[in-house]
C-alpha cells in the first residue's frame, strides 16, 4: 500500500468549543490511482486533502506514505515531505501575478532535486506557446493550466487537487480533467481529487464519500471510465 | 461615521508599518521645530549679545595716536576706544592675548563670575579657562605678574577665538583670550599694541576712514564683517540654519512619501470595498475623508509624540548650540508657540502627497473599482520587457519583486541614500580633519622630536638637522608669525605646492594661512619687523605651501642667518626622528609630535556628540524605511510566501527570496550618497565661504565608507531579524483562503 490511513483525527476549536472535527478515518490507497473525495461542503474534505499534503497536522492517529509516518515527521522534514513527494493544485490557482507562466512554473522547480524539464511539462499541459504571458492575460482555465504544471514540475508522487475545476465551465473543466488523466498514466502519479460534482467519480479508481467529518462510503469504482466521458 | 470603526483595526494589523511611519513623523516634527527653535535662540542671543556689548563697526591701528577721542566722537558721531592688547606665552605652547577692558565699544560680557575691580584681577575666556583647567579664584601669571581669575567673559570680536586670521580651527589648549584692567595694562613690562575700536552711530565710516588717514594715518584697517573672529560665526550660524531647515525637511519630505506608499497599498488591496462603497452611495469626499484619518493619526500621533520630546529637549539643545557657537547665553526663553508648528509641520508635508494617492484612486469608476481589477487588469510595461530568460529563479523573482512598484523602490532610494549621508557626514568631518592634521603633522613635518637650545652654536654634534627661527610681525597685519631657517633638501620639511608638487627648500615659502593673512602672492615682497628688536627686513616670497594650519615662513638656513647677521652655520634647534642626546641643561624647550596631535584631538571632540547624534538618526532612518518597505513587500506576497510554504520552500528559502530582494537597491542609495554627500558639503562650504577666506578639504576615505556600508549593512539585519517573524507567521492556510486580492 504507498498511502495509508490509521484512525486520523482532527478537531478545530474555537474557544473551548469543538467546531469540527474529522473523526477516525481510515483507508489504503495504492500507487498510481486516482481517488475522488466527495462530500458538501464542511464536511471536511480540505482538511483531509491538508493533512495528507502535509500543510496540516493530525491530532492522533498516522498517515503513511510509502513508509514513512509523516505525522511523526518534525516541521523541517515536513517540508521536506511537500517538497519532494507533493503537489497541490486549487480551485482558485494561486499563480504570481507579477511571474510570467515559465517563471511560475519555475517557482516550483527550483527547489525540486530532479525537476521536470519546463518546456516538457508547459507542452503537456498544453501552455509552452503562452510561457511568456502573465497570470493577468490569461482565462481561469488556462491559469489553472499553469498551476497544474507548478504542481507536476517537482515530478510529485501524490497530486492532491482541491475543486480544481471548481470555478471553470463545463468545457473547461473537462479539459482540465482530461490533462490530470493524461498526468495520470504518464507519469504514474497517485491524483486526489476533491469536489462537489458528482459526475467526476466516473473518472475515478476509487470514491471517498464524506460527510461531517467521517467516511460515510468508500468503494472502488468497478466502472471507470476516461475523462472525456464525464459529463454533467 | 460606521467606517471610521474599523481604523484602529487596520491600524493593528499593520502596526508595524503605522509605527514606522509615526517614529519617522515624530522624528521630522522633533528635528525640524526644535532645530529651528534652537537655530532662532541663538540668533536672538547673538543679537542681544552684541547689542549689549557695543560690537564695533571696525578697528584701526594708527601710526599718529589719538590725542582727543571726545573731539572726534562728537564730530563724526561715533564712539572710539583705545583698546591695548600682547601676546604673553603662559606655557611653553600656551599663549595667552590680554585685552585692556573697554567700557564704551566692544564691551566684554561676563558670563560667570564677577567683572575685574582690581589691578590684580583678570577675567579669561571660559573655553579656555576650561580647558586648560582654571577656575574661578585661581590664580595666573602674566609676563611674572600674578592675576586672580574673578570672572569669565565674551567678546564680540573675539566670539571665535583664532589665534590668527590665517586659522580655520580655535585651540584653546594653545590660545586664549583674557582681559585686565587699564591700570594693570599700564604696569606690565611690554607696552602692547593699540587698536582703535570704531562704533559709528550715523551708520558710516567713510568720513571717519578719510580723515583718520589723513590725520593719522592707517596702519591697519578692519570692518567687522571682515574679521574672521567674528564672520565665522556668522558663517557657522548660516551653514547651520539652512542645515537645520535642510535636514529635517528631508526626512519629512521621505515620511511623506513613504506614509503616500503605504497609503497607496493599502487603497489598492481595498478598491473593491471602497467600489462596494460608492454603490451604497457614499461620495468621493466620505470615502477620501476616511483614508485620510489613516493619514491624519500618522501624522497626529508622530506630531504630539515628537512635540512632547521636543519641549524637553528645546532647553538642552539651546544651550549646546550657544556653546557650540561661542555665544554666551543670555536669554534661554523661547517662544512656546513654535513648539506648536511641529504639530503642524507634518501635516504640510504629508497631506498634499495623499491627496495625489486619493485623487488617483478616487478617479476609477465604482464599477471598476467593484472588480477590483483596475491595477491588475493591464500587465506593466516593465514586466513585460524585461528579459530575464538566463537568469536563476531566485534572481529572477528579485528583479521581477523589485520593479513591481516605482514608487516603493524610489522612496527606498531616497531613505537610504539620505540616511548614508547621514552616516556617511559624521566620517567626512572626521576625515577631513584627520587629512588636514595628517597632511601638516605627517606629510610635511616628518620629525618625531623638536629640540629649542637655549643658545644659538655652529657646530651640530647631536645629530638631527639643526635649523634657526626667530620671531616676526608685519605690522598692523599679523602680531607674530615665526621664520624657519631650514636646511636644504630637508628631511624633516616637506612642503608641497597646490599641484601636490614638493617645493624645493632653497625658495622663501610661506605657508597659505599667513599667506591669506597677509594677502601676499608669489614673487610679492613684504616687510617683516623682528620682535625682538623691531629691525626691519624686506623679502622676497617665492611659494606657498599647501597647508591649511600654521602661520610660517621658511627659508634656507644660510638666508635667515645673513639676514639676521648671524654665522651662517648658526642654529638654535634640531629636528630629529629619535630622541637626541643632548644635556638637559642646554635645552630650552623639547616638544613631540604627539604633543600637538593631542592639542588638536581635544578640539574635535565637542563635536563628536553631534556627529553622534546625527549617526544615531541615520541608523534609525535607515531601519524604519527598511523595515516599512520590507513589510509592505511581506504584506503583499503574504499569499506568494504561504504558496511558497505549501510547495515546500524552507524558511531559508523563503526568507532570502524576500528579504534579500532590497540589497541591491540598498547598495545603490549608499553608492550614490557618496557624490551626493560630497557635492552638497562642498556646495554649502561655497555658499558660506564667499563671506570669508576659507579653505577646508573634503575628504572620505575607503576605510570609512566600508565601516559605513557596514552600519548600513548591520541595519538591514537587524530589520531582516525583525521582518523573520512577519514571515514566519505567515499561515499555509493563507493561500487556501478564497480569492486573493
Ligand atoms: N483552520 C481552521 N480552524 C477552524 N476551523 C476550521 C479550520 N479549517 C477548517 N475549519 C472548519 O472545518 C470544517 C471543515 O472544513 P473543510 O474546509 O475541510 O470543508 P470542505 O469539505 O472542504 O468544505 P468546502 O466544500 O466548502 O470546501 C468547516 O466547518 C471549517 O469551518
Ligand atoms: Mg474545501
Amino acid at each position: 500500500m504507498f498511502i495509508q490511513l490509521h484512525n486520523v483525527n482532527k478537531e478545530f476549536t474555537s474557544g473551548k468549543n469543538v467546531v469540527f472535527s474529522l473523526r477516525n478515518i481510515s483507508f489504503n490507497v495504492n500507487k498510481g490511482q486516482i481517488i475522488t473525495i466527495l462530500g458538501p461542503s464542511g464536511s471536511g474534505k480540505s482538511t483531509l486533502l491538508n493533512l495528507i499534503g502535509g500543510i496540516d497536522r493530525v491530532d492522533s492517529g498516522d498517515i503513511l506514505i510509502g513508509d514513512m509516518n509523516i505525522s511523526k515527521l518534525s516541521d523541517k522534514d515536513l517540508t521536506l515531505y511537500r517538497r519532494n513527494k507533493i503537489g497541490f493544485v486549487f480551485q482558485f490557482y494561486n499563480l504570481i501575478p507579477n511571474l510570467n507562466v515559465y517563471e511560475n512554473v519555475e517557482v516550483a522547480a527550483n527547489i525540486s532535486k530532479n525537476p521536470l524539464s519546463l518546456e516538457k511539462v508547459l507542452d503537456s499541459v498544453g501552455m509552452l506557446d503562452k510561457k511568456d504571458k502573465f497570470p493577468q492575460e490569461l482565462s481561469g482555465g488556462e491559469q489553472q493550466r499553469v498551476s497544474i504544471a507548478r504542481a507536476l514540475a517537482k515530478n510529485p508522487e501524490i497530486l492532491l487537487c482541491d475543486e480544481p475545476t471548481g470555478a471553470l465551465d463545463f468545457k473547461t473543466a473537462k479539459e482540465i480533467l482530461m490533462l490530470l488523466e493524461k498526468i495520470n498514466k504518464e507519469y504514474n502519479t497517485t491524483i486526489f481529487i476533491v469536489t462537489h460534482n458528482t459526475a467526476i467519480i466516473g473518472m475515478a479508481d476509487r470514491i471517498i464519500r464524506l460527510r461531517s467529518g467521517e467516511i460515510v462510503e468508500d468503494k472502488i469504482n468497478s466502472a471507470k471510465i476516461s475523462a472525456e466521458g464525464v459529463e454533467w | 461615521m460606521v467606517l471610521n470603526k474599523r481604523i484602529f483595526r487596520v491600524l493593528l494589523k499593520q502596526k508595524a508599518i503605522y509605527i514606522g511611519s509615526i517614529v519617522l513623523v515624530m522624528l521630522s516634527s522633533l528635528l525640524y521645530s526644535n532645530l529651528n527653535i534652537a537655530m532662532k535662540n541663538v540668533e536672538k542671543n547673538k543679537d542681544l549679545f552684541l547689542e549689549k556689548t557695543k560690537v564695533e563697526d571696525a578697528k584701526a591701528i594708527l601710526q599718529r595716536p589719538i590725542d582727543n577721542i571726545k573731539k572726534l566722537e562728537d564730530k563724526f558721531n561715533i564712539s572710539i576706544e583705545a583698546r591695548r592688547q600682547f601676546d604673553a606665552n603662559i606655557s611653553e605652547n600656551t599663549t595667552i592675548r590680554v585685552f585692556e577692558k573697554t567700557s564704551k565699544v566692544n564691551i566684554p560680557y561676563i558670563v560667570e563670575g564677577n567683572d575685574i575691580k582690581s589691578m590684580n584681577e583678570i577675567l579669561l575666556e571660559p573655553n579656555f579657562a576650561k580647558t586648560n583647567g582654571y577656575n574661578l579664584g585661581d590664580k595666573i601669571n602674566i609676563l611674572d605678574k600674578e592675576f586672580t581669575i574673578v570672572g569669565f567673559f565674551s567678546m564680540p570680536d573675539y566670539i571665535y577665538p583664532l589665534k590668527s586670521e590665517g586659522d580655520i580651527m580655535i585651540n584653546y589648549k594653545i590660545f586664549g583670550t583674557a582681559i585686565i584692567s587699564d591700570k594693570a595694562m599700564n604696569e606690565m613690562p611690554i607696552k602692547g599694541t593699540v587698536y582703535y575700536l570704531l562704533k559709528s552711530h550715523s551708520g558710516s565710516l567713510e568720513e571717519i576712514k578719510e580723515y583718520l588717514g589723513e590725520n593719522h594715518f592707517i596702519i591697519f584697517w578692519q570692518e567687522i564683517n571682515d574679521n574672521p573672529r567674528f564672520s565665522f560665526v556668522n558663517a557657522k550660524l548660516m551653514g547651520s540654519a539652512k542645515m537645520a531647515i535642510a535636514l529635517p525637511s528631508m526626512i519629512l519630505l521621505l515620511t511623506s512619501l513613504l506614509v503616500a506608499v503605504v497609503l497607496w497599498r493599502m487603497i489598492k488591496t481595498e478598491f473593491t470595498q471602497i467600489g462596494t462603497l460608492y454603490a451604497l452611495g457614499y461620495s468621493k469626499k466620505e470615502i477620501g475623508l476616511h483614508y485620510l484619518s489613516f493619514v491624519n493619526i500618522i501624522a497626529l500621533t508622530g506630531g504630539i509624540i515628537g512635540t512632547i520630546f521636543g519641549l524637553f529637549l528645546v532647553k538642552p539643545l539651546a544651550e549646546y548650540f550657544t556653546f557650540y557657537f561661542n555665544i554666551p547665553l543670555i536669554d534661554n526663553s523661547f517662544d512656546y508657540k513654535y513648539i506648536l508648528g511641529s504639530l503642524l509641520i507634518p501635516y504640510i508635508f504629508i497631506i498634499p502627497t495623499m491627496l495625489i494617492v486619493l485623487f488617483k484612486a478616487l478617479r476609477y469608476s465604482p464599477v471598476k473599482l467593484m472588480r477590483g481589477k483596475t491595477e491588475n487588469s493591464k500587465v506593466g510595461f516593465i514586466e513585460k520587457s524585461l528579459n530575464l530568460k538566463k537568469l536563476r529563479f531566485p534572481a529572477k523573482f528579485k528583479i521581477r519583486e523589485i520593479t513591481k512598484s516605482i514608487p516603493r523602490l524610489f522612496v527606498l532610494i531616497f531613505g537610504i541614500t539620505l540616511s548614508s549621508m547621514f552616516l556617511l557626514l559624521g566620517f567626512l568631518y572626521r576625515n577631513s580633519i584627520d587629512y588636514l592634521l595628517n597632511q601638516s603633522l605627517n606629510d610635511v613635518f616628518k620629525y618625531e622630536y623638536n629640540y629649542v637650545l637655549k643658545s644659538y652654536e655652529t657646530s651640530n654634534i647631536y645629530g638631527g638637522e639643526e635649523y634657526n627661527f626667530s620671531v616676526f610681525k608685519v605690522n598692523g597685519k599679523v602680531e607674530s608669525f615665526v621664520v624657519f631657517g631650514i636646511k636644504p633638501n630637508s628631511q624633516f620639511i616637506n612642503l608641497i605646492d597646490k599641484n601636490s608638487k614638493p617645493i624645493s627648500e632653497d625658495n622663501v615659502i610661506i605657508t597659505k594661512p599667513l599667506a591669506k593673512t597677509l594677502k601676499v602672492k608669489e614673487g610679492d615682497t613684504i616687510v617683516i619687523t623682528n620682535k625682538y628688536n623691531n629691525d626691519n627686513y624686506t623679502i622676497k616670497i617665492d611659494k606657498i605651501a599647501e597647508i591649511y594650519t600654521g602661520n610660517n615662513i621658511y627659508m634656507p638656513l644660510y638666508k635667515l642667518n645673513n639676514l639676521l647677521g648671524f654665522d651662517s652655520n648658526s642654529f638654535i634647534g634640531i629636528f630629529s626622528k629619535e630622541k637626541l642626546n643632548i644635556p638637559e641643561e642646554k635645552i630650552l624647550k623639547f616638544e613631540t609630535k604627539n604633543d600637538i596631535k593631542e592639542a588638536f584631538k581635544a578640539i574635535i571632540n565637542p563635536l563628536k556628540v553631534s556627529l553622534g547624534l546625527v549617526s544615531f538618526i541615520a541608523f534609525f532612518i535607515a531601519l524604519i524605511v527598511i523595515y516599512v518597505v520590507t513589510g509592505l513587500s511581506i504584506e503583499e506576497n503574504k499569499t506568494n510566501i504561504s504558496m511558497f510554504k505549501i510547495l515546500g520552500y524552507t524558511h531559508r528559502e523563503i526568507n532570502d527570496l524576500i528579504l534579500n530582494t532590497f540589497t541591491i537597491p540598498i547598495i545603490i542609495g549608499f553608492v550614490l550618497s557618496i557624490p551626493l554627500l560630497i557635492k552638497s558639503m562642498d556646495t554649502l562650504l561655497n555658499s558660506l565661504a564667499q563671506n570669508i577666506d576659507f579653505t577646508f578639504p573634503l575628504k572620505l576615505n575607503t576605510v570609512s565608507i566600508i565601516l559605513g556600508f557596514l552600519i548600513l549593512y548591520i541595519t538591514f539585519e537587524v530589520s531582516k531579524y525583525f521582518s523573520k517573524k512577519n514571515i514566519f507567521k505567515i499561515p499555509m492556510s493563507e493561500a487556501l483562503k478564497t480569492q486573493r486580492e
